[in-house]
């Protein structure tokens, strides 16, 4: 209790404390003592146990992809008769999706697609398991990973061994086209995209592999493990494919970091640093980094193997990666049961050591343990200060223990309650108007046409001006709402931060339970701010103004510029993939109204005073 | 407002005032009055009587003047007095204010009427006028209905199992419809699990027009939240009679936490509002759950059992039971009840034979109706061996389905009476203990239902948290109001995050849901002790005083342990 009482009196330090706490433990997790090597939970997969066929040659590989290399409509056909010549059975899927929502609003300009698949059905078993290998296509330049899945189909079809069915899926249109072929698989409609049913299936995908080459050789292997939201990939998948490309010495990374060569070294740390940042960075995006994202919306464990090439470095042929991709599929021809085991959170520093839930998530903790203090503080202090006095009027007369009581007693209860009017209800009404004013902005998007002909502006000039101009009268209705409508009396500004405080620690709380990394990176820079904003006079009201103005959704975009642009991020939303937009327009920004009408009630706490 | 003048003021004259306040004389000055007891001024003079002067000056003793009456103090003195001060209301006042009045001189169980009481049923009159309450159901209407109109919103709200239970979800009762109307038993699959009577209500319900099933729901939600209104309105005057009566067993210390109607006079339009702006209620509301009609037939009770009718109190608590079961628990505090609130003076045992056989009787006349709809045995029993077996261990907001699934089969049974024990076996001990607060006790034994039965979801919730407002005179007492209420809102939150993750995103399991649901049904259960606990520590300091004579070394440490 007494712990308690000195901890409440110097609240302030003791936030600063747990702040700096939690972001030191934050960096601290990349000194290779506090994240441990990677090791394999599923035994199942005993990857490296079987020795490659290496039926194919490079040649081979080579003189398949020289038919990709022409017209779309003609390799598609080529691509068709290839795969029933090799003997798979092969289907296509035509679909059309409309990909951008406010530039085409009014007339759905339907973009159109084919994805071509080939079944290579499991000589062995029903066929109720199967294993996708997704090449996408892209229109401007060749994905050499084509030769190397036809060589791979080709060897497969003279093999006895394979368990599970392999779908060779050659997608368009990025994520569209896996999304269409996945859509119409589950047989789950989604608004955007209009695809025929497939024509065949096999059985429940229990894995696919994502890849994409562009160059006839590559240098190494970049791993793209980020889906949609935060999600990410069984991480005994991702074991495996680093434990091939060790086995076959290929150089392999995950967001173009490599493993360092000293890991105990300043420059080990530091690398391991700017990987998880750099993984941490796309996760908060909310967007995936390749199609094994749509695949994992779909509870399939997937990947993405990009291959890269530079011109300093030694180059491998695609011969070596085709007998990775055979020894994944060897190894997840032995899978019994649907990944489980290992980790679903997890960061990677390298590609060889990662950094658990448990230990990430305790420095999250402490950062959000600030404002919770605070708020905790601000609501005990008046009884602690009480019981302060008491208890010192108290220890001279300790002999009498019934004098004692009665003080207590009529501290608490005898002194005609003066309940200063707490305003709860005021709290609650300007809480629901923040939120009434997210939701305005959340479904403003909406009113992009009618903007665009009063202005006579572009599409998207006049969605950036319509968010924009909500965000403004936000603002402006905040200021003058507390300035000439509504005032708080101190005790009601005192309560409005508390739940501001509280209402902070609980979203980001509840947003970093979904998506770790975006949880704390606003929780990084909100949580300072949060926690010293106060009702004020004077130059530090601008102060906080100032600080307000520096994180608000505009500005932290500007920031941000080049990683998505806010359309995207928009049709994202509407495609049901990245719940970014709502993420910040219904709790980030009234979280941020709030903080801004605190500012804005100072003048008048005084007068009530 | 005319009305408003009763409750202010009362013309007496200073001969009038004399004898309430033991003084010698009273004189009149300009702007106050002073009263004079042995020579001397009563320096502090009553606070509850203003004096408010007659403008053309007066003559001290004959000329009536106005007395601003703030009640609580008045009752110190001579009641009998006041009374009669009240009785010689002017005739300024119009017919139907004296009629009000007239209405508030009939009240039940006392002879005479306290102006306190006067002041606080006019006031909660005037308060909540139908035309301010009219505005608040329209809104909360409008709110339902902008929801209903979002198709996307309300499917992913009924597939939270948080929201809609085996036994209480739409889905099922469609599927119900659907099966009756093929002409096959209600009961025979594993579609529908809910009342007979229910189902059959709904299919002719949407045979008429699909449209009345959503007012239907709306209306649910009106009528309880005005059940509720008027439960508050009942229970808060009866307290204030009970609190101020001249010869009850309260300690003249206690003045300061007692019951005052200017804190408790927006109580009853805080709980009604509550009840039809909770998240918990509108979700209820929105996804069709028929959990609803238990709500309201739990509120009417509620507001039954205040009136002393022993007919409609057991109606209402009959059909609650028959729609969920569990509120059997709360017979006896429907006997309580009645042997409080009754008109006649039967004695206890009396009240509880014919409370117990009046519920039998509209118990049986029930199943006798479904019985007749349905024509087998089974349309009662499955119903119920689907509550008490807890066969559908479908995932949801209680400790059942987790445990049942573990649990070995062999195990099962056992298991299974222990879990429903728990249910049901605090209503004896708090029935003992609180038998002469019986509507605290229905209060409690509500919370506990809804925190532990067999298939719990947000708008049992909903139900007794929008009704905590009753016990605001209380909260000073409570102990960790605000770790619960945090505990209560964050997991209240988390849990459909936590859904998602194990079964949207698949990257969590079924630990974490559990975790933050037992997590909910725990904070459930603490703040129900808790306000239990300050109801208690309350009623003790308004028997003993607030800082009792301590006499025996027992006393002391109990006292301490108190604080």
């Amino acid at each position: 209790m007494k712990l308690l009482k000195k901890l409440l009196c110097n609240v302030n330090k003791v936030c600063v404390f747990t702040y700096l706490a939690g972001v030191i433990w934050f960096i601290l997790l990349s000194h290779p003592q506090f994240h441990a090597r990677c090791y394999f939970s599923e035994n199942a997969l005993s990857p490296g146990l079987v020795h490659s066929q290496f039926a194919s040659s490079n040649n081979e590989i080579a003189r398949f992809n020289r038919y990709f290399t022409g017209d779309t409509e003609k390799t598609q056909q080529t691509m068709i008769s290839l795969l029933q010549s090799i003997g798979l059975e092969v289907h296509q899927q035509k679909f059309a999706f409309r990909e951008d929502f406010i530039n085409q609003p009014e007339e759905f300009q339907l973009k159109n697609g084919t994805n071509i698949y080939g079944f290579m059905r499991a000589p062995r078993s029903a066929g109720t398991e199967s294993v996708v290998i997704n090449i996408p296509l892209f229109h401007s330049q060749p994905n050499y990973a084509v030769g190397i899945a036809l060589a791979l189909a080709k060897q497969m079809r003279g093999e006895m061994h394979w368990a599970k069915d392999i779908v060779f899926l050659f997608t368009e249109h990025g994520s569209y086209g896996a999304q269409a072929w996945l859509d119409a698989y589950h047989g789950t409609p989604s608004f955007h995209i209009a695809a025929d049913p497939l024509t065949s299936h096999a059985g429940s995908i229990q894995a696919a592999i994502v890849m994409e080459m562009k160059d006839k050789s590559f240098t190494y292997i970049n791993l793209k493990l980020e889906g949609y939201n935060g999600q990410l990939p069984n991480m005994d998948l991702s074991n495996l494919a680093v434990r091939l490309f060790k086995l076959h010495e290929i150089l392999a990374s995950v967001n173009y970091q490599f493993h360092p060569y000293d890991p105990s070294t300043m420059d080990g740390f530091k690398s391991f640093l700017k990987t998880t940042l750099k993984m941490m960075k796309q996760l908060s995006t909310g967007m995936s980094s390749g199609n094994h994202g749509d695949f994992l919306r779909y509870n399939i464990e997937a990947i993405t193997l990009e291959g890269i090439r530079s011109k300093q470095h030694p180059n491998r042929d695609l011969l070596a990666l085709h007998r990775i991709l055979e020894g994944i599929c060897r190894s997840l021809n032995n899978l019994l049961e649907r990944f489980h085991q290992s980790f679903f959170f997890y960061l990677l520093p390298s590609t060889e050591r990662y950094i658990s839930i448990g230990m990430y998530m305790p420095c999250l903790g402490l950062v959000l343990l600030a404002p919770l203090l605070k708020a905790l503080s601000m609501l005990v202090r008046s009884e602690i200060t009480d019981s302060d006095v008491t208890e010192e009027q108290s220890d001279d007369q300790k002999e009498n223990i019934d004098d004692i009581l009665q003080d207590v007693g009529s501290k608490y209860f005898e002194e005609t309650v003066q309940t200063p009017t707490t305003q709860w209800n005021s709290v609650v009404q300007m809480m629901i108007l923040c939120h009434v004013a997210g939701y305005l902005l959340f479904r403003s998007p909406s009113f992009t046409p009618v903007w665009s002909s009063m202005f006579s502006l572009t599409f998207t000039t006049s969605f950036i001006f319509l968010l924009v101009t909500v965000h403004l009268a936000a603002l402006v209705f905040m200021e003058l709402h507390s300035q000439h409508f509504f005032s708080f009396t101190q005790e009601g500004a005192k309560n409005f931060r508390v739940a501001s405080l509280l209402h902070a620690a609980i979203a980001v709380g509840v947003i970093s339970i979904m998506n770790f990394s975006l949880g704390f990176i606003v929780s990084l820079f909100l949580v300072p701010v949060v926690t010293f904003i106060q009702t004020r006079e004077g130059w530090l009201k601008y102060l906080q103004k100032l600080s307000l103005i520096i994180i608000s959704l505009p500005l932290i975009h500007f920031y941000t510029h080049h990683a998505y642009e806010v359309v995207q991020i928009y049709n994202f939303h509407l495609t049901n993939r990245s719940w970014l937009f709502p993420a910040a327009s219904l709790v980030y920004f009234p979280m941020w109204l709030q903080l801004w009408g605190i500012t804005c009630c100072s003048k008048h706490v005084e007068i009530a005073n | 407002m005319g009305k408003q003048r009763i409750k202010n003021y009362v013309n007496a004259s200073l001969s009038d005032v004399i004898p309430i306040f033991n003084c010698d004389y009273a004189r009149a000055d300009n702007d106050k009055v002073s009263l004079y007891k042995d020579q001397e001024s009563l320096s502090d003079p009553p606070s509850g009587l203003n004096f408010i002067s007659n403008p053309a000056g007066f003559d001290s003793n004959n000329s009536k003047f106005k007395l601003e009456i703030s009640p609580l103090t008045l009752f110190e003195k001579s009641l009998k007095d006041v009374c009669q001060t009240t009785n010689t209301i002017s005739d300024e006042f119009t017919e139907a204010e004296q009629v009000q009045c007239r209405d508030v001189y009939t009240l039940p169980s006392t002879s005479y009427v306290e102006p306190d009481i006067l002041y606080l049923l006019i006031s909660v009159q005037n308060k909540h006028s139908a035309v301010e309450m009219l505005l608040y159901i329209s809104l909360a209407v409008l709110l339902r209905a902008w929801l209903f109109a979002a198709p996307e919103f309300v499917s992913w709200l009924s597939s939270l199992p948080e929201v809609s239970t085996p036994l209480s979800s739409w889905h099922r009762v469609v599927e119900g419809i659907s099966v009756l109307k093929q002409g096959g038993s209600i009961h025979e699959g594993d579609s529908y699990h809910g009342s007979t009577l229910l189902l059959i209500f709904m299919s002719r319900l949407q045979e008429y027009s699909p449209l009345l099933l959503y007012l239907m729901f709306a209306t649910c939600d009106i009528v309880t939240s005005l059940a509720l209104l008027r439960f508050a309105e009942k229970f808060i005057r009866n307290e204030l009679i009970d609190i101020y009566k001249p010869d009850n067993d309260i300690s003249s210390q206690s003045k300061s936490i007692k019951l005052n109607e200017s804190g408790m006079k927006d109580i009853p339009l805080l709980i009604s509002l509550l009840y039809l702006f909770n998240p918990f209620t509108i979700a209820t509301c929105v996804s069709k759950c028929t959990l609803i009609f238990s709500n309201m037939f739990l509120a009417l009770f509620l507001n039954a059992s205040l009136s002393g009718s022993v007919f409609s109190t057991t109606l209402f608590l009959a059909l609650a039971t028959y729609e969920s079961l569990y509120p059997i628990v709360l017979l006896f505090a429907a006997a309580l009840c009645y042997y409080k609130y009754q008109k006649t003076s039967w004695t206890i045992y009396t009240c509880m034979l014919l409370t117990t056989l009046c519920f039998l009787m509209w118990l049986s006349l029930l199943f006798v109706i479904a019985y007749l709809h349905d024509e087998s045995p089974e349309s009662i029993v499955s119903h119920y061996s689907f509550i008490l077996r807890v066969p559908d261990q479908t995932p949801n907001v209680g400790v059942f389905w987790y445990f049942f699934t573990e649990v070995f089969d062999h195990f099962q049974s056992f298991f299974l009476c222990v879990f429903q024990l728990n249910v049901i076996v605090f209503s004896i001990p708090m029935s003992i203990k609180l038998r002469s607060h019986p509507v605290c006790l229905s209060f409690i034994l509500i919370g506990i239902v809804a925190a532990l039965k067999s298939y719990p979801s947000l708008g049992d919730a909903g139900l007794w948290l929008s009704i905590l407002p009753l016990w605001s005179h209380t909260f000073k007492y409570l102990r960790m109001a605000i770790v619960t209420s945090i505990m209560l809102i964050t997991t209240a939150i988390v849990c459909p995050v936590m859904w998602n993750l194990w079964i949207g995103a698949r990257s969590a399991n079924a630990n974490f849901f559990f975790a933050s649901s037992l997590a909910y049904t725990t904070a459930q259960v603490l703040i129900l002790t808790d306000v239990l606990l300050a109801y208690l520590k309350w009623h003790y300091h308004l028997r003993e005083g607030v800082c009792p004579k301590l006499e025996t070394s027992n006393e002391k440490a109990m006292i301490r342990l108190l604080n």
